[in-house]
């Protein structure tokens, strides 16, 4: 199953940009414009995805040309591409996509060829199906690990520095204690939020 | 938009022509089966800068086409998508990519059209950069972590979970060398997280001058995240 690696899974999407244009501005405008618009971050909308470790948008506007003696190609539709890095299966993560970040697919997908909208699940899911590439050969570093463990190991690194900075020069019965201090403040610290750490 | 706290994003698209992708599609199959090379994959593991990558070959038929009022593609060549997350700049990925595994680039890249081999450097920079597009948008969850930064912070959380219950228990004096013990286990594993003011400024143009100037402005004894 060449879209998984680990646990995680390597989403491809092609979504052909619808023709025509808005004012005299083509759909492939119209997309950037309002990408421009997301914010980044912990604000973003991506970020209320707690199993999206990275993702990208990227219109295509055609494939480069490579000169003589190659052929010359041209795409006949622009292309959105979106590209996502989550954990679990594909159609979790959709409906989590279009119920968390419904605002950001609507704005983009709308000046897409058949985008449905959100209405309707089923059909968002069977469009994205549609719009989907295999993913050949996908790669990851920590691909066996959810995004919860990893922000979970982030944080607690982050705490374990603070902690032996704090206890420094602290031995025995005061080093056991500060770090029972330290096994208590793991065992109660929140998980951080996407995007924060 | 490429950039996201320490991570860059690269999306590049390289032409083929139809029957070289059937080779591709083997060679990735027989390393996805069997692994990638052991010194390639040695020298990736000990260069620990991509987070998550993908090729992706589109077949010249198989760009999707979901209405009759969208034209038919009528293409020369099938297209390998690649797509990288990665610390540092474009030019060290590219740069150590040559160096370290000029091989293993090689067997991927070969294929393509007008591919000039990973070295020298200068030729297959612009062939990379010829082939690159702008991302319009871009979206990391752990911005202010690097991949080395992750994978330590794993193997502390792996170690200290081990350590709180062996250590439950132990007298004041029996903790102590067990947790100086510990502690040298888990020494590589303190890297300071945070966003890199490197991957904030970064800029094309004068990539270099900004790192330096950067990490010249550092305050002195800063742990510095990998």
């Amino acid at each position: 199953m060449p879209n998984r690696f680990g646990q995680a899974y390597a989403l491809t999407i092609l979504s052909p940009v619808a023709g025509g244009h808005t004012h005299g501005a083509v759909h492939a405008l119209d997309i950037r414009a309002a990408l421009n618009r997301v914010p980044h971050g912990a604000d973003s909308p991506l970020a209320r995805l707690p199993m999206l470790h990275f993702a990208r948008f990227t219109v295509i506007d055609d494939v480069r040309l490579q000169g003589i003696p190659a052929k010359e190609d041209h795409l006949r539709s622009k292309y959105l591409v979106f590209v996502a890095d989550f954990d679990g299966d594909l159609d979790p993560f959709l409906d989590s996509l279009a119920s968390n970040a419904c605002d950001l697919v609507s704005s983009v997908w709308q000046y897409c060829e058949a985008f449905p909208g959100l209405t309707d699940r089923a059909q968002f899911r069977s469009y994205m199906h549609r719009c989907q590439v295999t993913s050949t050969f996908p790669f990851g570093a920590y691909a066996g690990t959810p995004l919860r463990d990893v922000l979970r190991a982030v944080d607690t690194q982050r705490r374990f520095i603070r902690f032996l900075e704090r206890s420094q020069g602290a031995r025995g019965d005061a080093l056991q204690r500060d770090f029972q201090g330290l096994v208590g403040e793991l065992a109660n610290a929140p998980l951080p939020a996407p995007g924060t750490v | 938009m490429d950039v996201a706290g320490k991570s860059f994003a690269i999306t590049n698209t390289t032409p083929m022509p139809p029957w070289k992708t059937w080779i591709l599609r083997l060679i990735f199959l027989v390393i996805g089966k069997l692994g990638v090379p052991k010194k390639d994959q040695q020298n990736l593991v000990n260069l620990s800068f991509i987070h998550f990558a993908r090729w992706v070959i589109i077949p010249r038929g198989g760009f999707p086409r979901l209405s009759n009022a969208q034209p038919v593609e009528s293409l020369n060549y099938d297209y390998m998508l690649f797509c990288s997350n990665f610390n540092g700049s474009w030019k060290q990925y590219i740069d150590a990519f040559s160096e370290v595994i000029p091989g293993g680039m090689n067997n991927i890249w070969r294929w393509s059209v007008g591919y000039p081999g990973s070295q020298p450097l200068t030729p297959f920079l612009a062939y990379i950069e010829q082939n690159q597009y702008d991302n319009d948008y871009y979206y990391n969850a752990t911005p202010g972590a690097s991949t080395t930064d992750i994978l330590r912070a794993l193997d502390l959380q792996r170690k200290l979970t081990a350590f709180v219950p062996a250590s439950r228990g132990l007298s004041a004096v029996e903790f102590e060398p067990a947790f100086d013990r510990f502690l040298a286990s888990v020494q590589n594993d303190l890297a300071t997280t945070g966003m890199d003011t490197v991957a904030i400024a970064f800029d094309f143009s004068t990539e270099t001058d900004v790192a330096d100037a950067d990490h010249d402005a550092r305050p002195a004894g800063r742990a510095t995240a990998a």
